[in-house]
C-alpha cells in the first residue's frame, strides 16, 4: 500500500505541474508511467459522460466563452480559454487514472487497516460487527415498514410516518441492546 | 436533557455496538436507497441521501455519547458502500467520509443539543451543493471556476438575464438545502428523544 501511495503522490505532483508550456513532455511521461504500471486504468476514461464533458471543455467552451482572438477553419475561438481547457483535460486525465490505479492496488482489508491506523480505534472490530448484524438489521427494517404500511390507512401522512420512524428506532435500540449480551473480542479471547 | 438509556454492560462495548448498528444502517441506506435514487436519476438525490444520513447518524450520536462516533459510523458506511461495489472507488468513499467529518467536527464543538443538531443538518446539506464543485476543482484545477463564470456570463447575455436573477436562483437552491438540512437536524433531535421516552414507558409497563 505504501508503494501505491508513493506512486499516487508522484503522479498527482506531475498532474499539478502540468501547464501549457511543459505539456509536451510532462503529460507523455505521466501517461507512459501509468500505462507501464497498469494498462487497465485507461478504462476509467472510457465513459461517454466524461468524454462528452472533456470534448465540450476543449472544443465547445473556447468557441462560446472568452474574447475570440483566433480563427481555425473560419471558426473564431478564444485561444486563452482553449489553452486553459487543454491543461485542465490533461490534468484531469492524469488524476483520474492515478486515483484509479491507486484504488485498484489496495484491497478493502487494507483500507480498513488504514482507517484503524488513522486514529479510528477498534475500527476493524466495529466493521466486523456491522457486517455480521447487517442481515438482521435489514430484516428488522423490512418487517417494521411492512407492519407500518399494513396496520394503518394513509401511512404516508407525516404524523403516521413519524410514528413508524419512532417505532423503527425503538426496535433498533432493542436490537442493539440484545447484541450487548454478546462477548467482546477481548472477552471471548480471555475465556478461551 | 435526558441521559442515555442505562445498561448493565460495559459502556465501551455498548458504544461499539451502537456505532456498528447505526453505521450499518447508514451503509444499508447508501447501498439500497442510493442505488435506487441514482439509477432512477431522481432530482435532489444527493440531498435526499444526505438527509437520511443526517437523521441516522444524529440519532446514533444521541445514543452513543462518544467523541468520534459519527466519523466511525461514516467509515463503516463508506466501507459497506465500497464493499457493495466490490472494488475501492474513491468518489462515494470520500463523499461519505467528508460528510461524517464535517458532522463530527460540528457536534464536537457545539455538543449534542438542539442547536448542534440543527446546525449540523444544515451544514451537511449545504456541503452536498459544494461537493461537486470541490471535487471538480480538485480534478480540473481552479481554472474550472473561471470557465464556469465565463460560460455563465455568456448564457446570461444570450438569455438577457441579470446577475440578480441568477443570484435569486442560487439563493433559492441554497435555502432549499438549508431548510431540508434544518428539517433533518430537527428530526435527528426529536426522533431519538421520542424513542427513548417510548422505551422508558415500555420498560415501566413491563416492570410489576
Amino acid at each position: 500500500m505504501r508503494r501505491a501511495g508513493f506512486i499516487l503522490v508522484a503522479l498527482l505532483a506531475l498532474a499539478l505541474a502540468v501547464n501549457y508550456r511543459n505539456q509536451f513532455y510532462v503529460v507523455p511521461v505521466a501517461v507512459a508511467l501509468i500505462l507501464i504500471l497498469d494498462k487497465a486504468v485507461v478504462r476509467v476514461l472510457l465513459k461517454w459522460k466524461l468524454l462528452l464533458f472533456l470534448a465540450i471543455l476543449v472544443f465547445g467552451v473556447p468557441i462560446f466563452a472568452g474574447s475570440k482572438d483566433a480563427v481555425w477553419w473560419g471558426i473564431r475561438y478564444s485561444s486563452e480559454i482553449f489553452q486553459m481547457s487543454l491543461v485542465m483535460v490533461y490534468r484531469s486525465v492524469i488524476i483520474l487514472m492515478a486515483i484509479k490505479m491507486f484504488t485498484r492496488r489496495i484491497s478493502i482489508q487494507q483500507m480498513a487497516e488504514a482507517l484503524e491506523k488513522a486514529r479510528l480505534r477498534q475500527f476493524s472490530q466495529v466493521f466486523t460487527m456491522a457486517m455480521k448484524i447487517l442481515p438482521g438489521l435489514r430484516t428488522l427494517i423490512r418487517t417494521s415498514f411492512r407492519e407500518c404500511r399494513s396496520g394503518v390507512r394513509h401511512w404516508y401522512l407525516p404524523g403516521r410516518m413519524f410514528r413508524c420512524l419512532v417505532l423503527l428506532v425503538v426496535r433498533i435500540i432493542e436490537y442493539a441492546e440484545s447484541l450487548e449480551t454478546l462477548p467482546t473480542r477481548s472477552e471471548s479471547s480471555e475465556n478461551c | 436533557m435526558n441521559a442515555p438509556l442505562p445498561t448493565a454492560t460495559a459502556p465501551r462495548h455498548r458504544e461499539t455496538i451502537f456505532i456498528a448498528v447505526f453505521g450499518g444502517l447508514w451503509g444499508l441506506m447508501e447501498i439500497t436507497l442510493g442505488v435506487i435514487l441514482k439509477g432512477l436519476r431522481v432530482p435532489f438525490s444527493g440531498a435526499i441521501l444526505a438527509t437520511c444520513a443526517c437523521v441516522i447518524f444524529l440519532t446514533g450520536r444521541y445514543f452513543c455519547r462518544r467523541r468520534g462516533a459519527i466519523l466511525m459510523m461514516g467509515a463503516v458506511a463508506a466501507m459497506l458502500k465500497i464493499f457493495s461495489i466490490g472494488t475501492v472507488i474513491a468518489g462515494p468513499f470520500l463523499a461519505i467520509m467528508i460528510e461524517a467529518l464535517v458532522a463530527e467536527i460540528l457536534i464536537s464543538f457545539i455538543g449534542v443539543n438542539r442547536i448542534g443538531y440543527f446546525f449540523t443538518g444544515m451544514t451537511v446539506l449545504v456541503y452536498t451543493i459544494l461537493h461537486p464543485f470541490l471535487a471538480q476543482g480538485l480534478i480540473f484545477g481552479a481554472n474550472i471556476y473561471k470557465i464556469y463564470l465565463e460560460t455563465g456570463h455568456q448564457i446570461m447575455r444570450i438569455l438577457h438575464l441579470d446577475l440578480k436573477h441568477v443570484g435569486f436562483v442560487f439563493l433559492g437552491y441554497f435555502f432549499i438545502h438549508v431548510a431540508i438540512g434544518g428539517f433533518a437536524g430537527w428530526l435527528g433531535w426529536i426522533l431519538p428523544r421520542q424513542a427513548e421516552q417510548e422505551l422508558a414507558q415500555m420498560r415501566s409497563r413491563s416492570q410489576p
